[in-house]
């Protein structure tokens, strides 16, 4: 009885299904649909930034400028790396090679928790500059340095709120990711590997794929088109 | 998976990274070059460019299911609408006309007073000089304040 329950993995067939591509298909395009709901999500944290830098466009050049961007190119670079190596990962899982799937998935763990790390790094450097526009916390923006009046200066708390916004809420997707991919690394580590059970990783990893696809229009929204 | 069906190779994958990371670095050089307000369209066609890779290799759609397809597109024309239609409503009402001269924070461009509103709701199919008219009367109002 037990020993039944454990050679099947989860994500077999189910019984709803006529066939396991009828189901691979259902779970696909499931997770495609799921997707869509989270692009409008993030489209419009884009819409309003777009918005916004129209209205005030000296205040966001200027608080553009004071953004890190080689921390946020290298970041850029981890996170396609880590896009390479869940691909592999999901690779790896459908040629039933366990070793591989596991070596992979610890490296996509690594180097999304190198992804925040920088991050967290990128925020604390804002903290030390004052620049958090949250209520309670001193807001400081040297708008002489940047040719902006006392007015024009107090209009970058925009941005900063912006910023802040889409990242953190790309960096809970991140923070989401993690936590699945741990889920997956126990599921190898205590399931085997077979050609029939992949899709948990194939769904997973157009979740990973999304959350680094935010990144790569993140990257030059909040740090490069307002370089001039 | 199953024998027959066509799959992404580790090659591709490999390839595709390094047309991911070679476009990272274009976009960074592009953005230091001044392009005007060419800069953003450029930076945008770039990071689509990138889109379009990951979600035809790393995200299998190259060889998904037309119906994947359709899931997968629906997602991109809805957040065209979103931007787009937003970004042209906004422009066309002349909102962003401060576009290198913006106003104070809490003063929305446009809703400075009520003559510029009724100004420029009347002003739509009227004559150009009624939008120069609540501009002007939408600048007054600042100075005042």
């Amino acid at each position: 009885m037990s020993d039944t329950t454990t050679a099947h993995a989860p994500s077999t067939l189910v019984h709803q299904f006529d066939d396991i591509e009828q189901q691979r298909l259902a779970d696909t395009m499931g997770m495609w649909l799921f997707l869509a709901t989270e692009v409008l999500l993030f489209g419009g944290l884009f819409t309003t930034f777009f918005v916004y830098r129209s209205m005030h466009h000296e205040a966001f050049i200027a608080a553009c400028q004071t953004l890190d961007m080689v921390g946020g190119g290298i970041n850029t670079g981890v996170l396609l790396c880590s896009s390479l190596t869940m691909a592999l990962a999901v690779h790896a899982a459908q040629s039933a090679d366990r070793r591989k799937l596991i070596a992979l998935l610890l490296a996509t763990m690594v180097l999304g928790l190198a992804f925040l790390v920088i991050k967290f790094s990128e925020y604390a450097h804002k903290y030390h500059e004052h620049h958090i526009p949250i209520r309670g916390m001193a807001f400081h923006f040297d708008g002489e340095e940047h040719g902006l009046d006392a007015a024009h200066a107090e209009e970058t708390k925009l941005f900063y709120g912006l910023y802040f916004a889409m990242t953190g809420v790309h960096a809970a997707h991140m923070f989401i990711g993690l936590t699945i991919l741990s889920i997956l690394l126990v599921r190898a580590l205590r399931y085997p590997t077979t050609t029939e059970n992949y899709m948990p990783v194939e769904i997973s990893g157009l979740y990973w794929h999304l959350i680094d696809l935010v990144w790569i229009y993140l990257y030059p929204t909040l740090y490069l088109i307002d370089l001039h | 998976m199953s024998e027959h069906q066509p799959h992404v190779t580790v090659k591709q994958y490999y390839g595709v990274f390094v047309a991911l990371m070679v476009l990272l670095v274009v976009t960074i050089l592009l953005a230091m070059v001044h392009l005007g307000a060419l800069n953003t369209p450029v930076a945008m066609t770039v990071a689509t460019i990138k889109t379009v890779l990951v979600m035809t290799y790393f995200m299998h759609l190259r060889y998904a299911a037309r119906l994947v397809w359709l899931f997968a597109g629906a997602g991109a024309v809805w957040m065209a609408m979103l931007v787009g239609g937003t970004l042209n409503d906004y422009e066309s009402r002349g909102w962003f006309t401060g576009r290198l001269g913006s106003v104070p924070v809490g003063e929305f461009q446009g809703v400075g007073t009520s003559e510029a509103i009724q100004l420029r709701s009347g002003s739509m199919p009227a004559a150009p000089g009624a939008l120069d008219a609540a501009e002007s009367v939408h600048r007054e109002g600042r100075t005042k304040d």
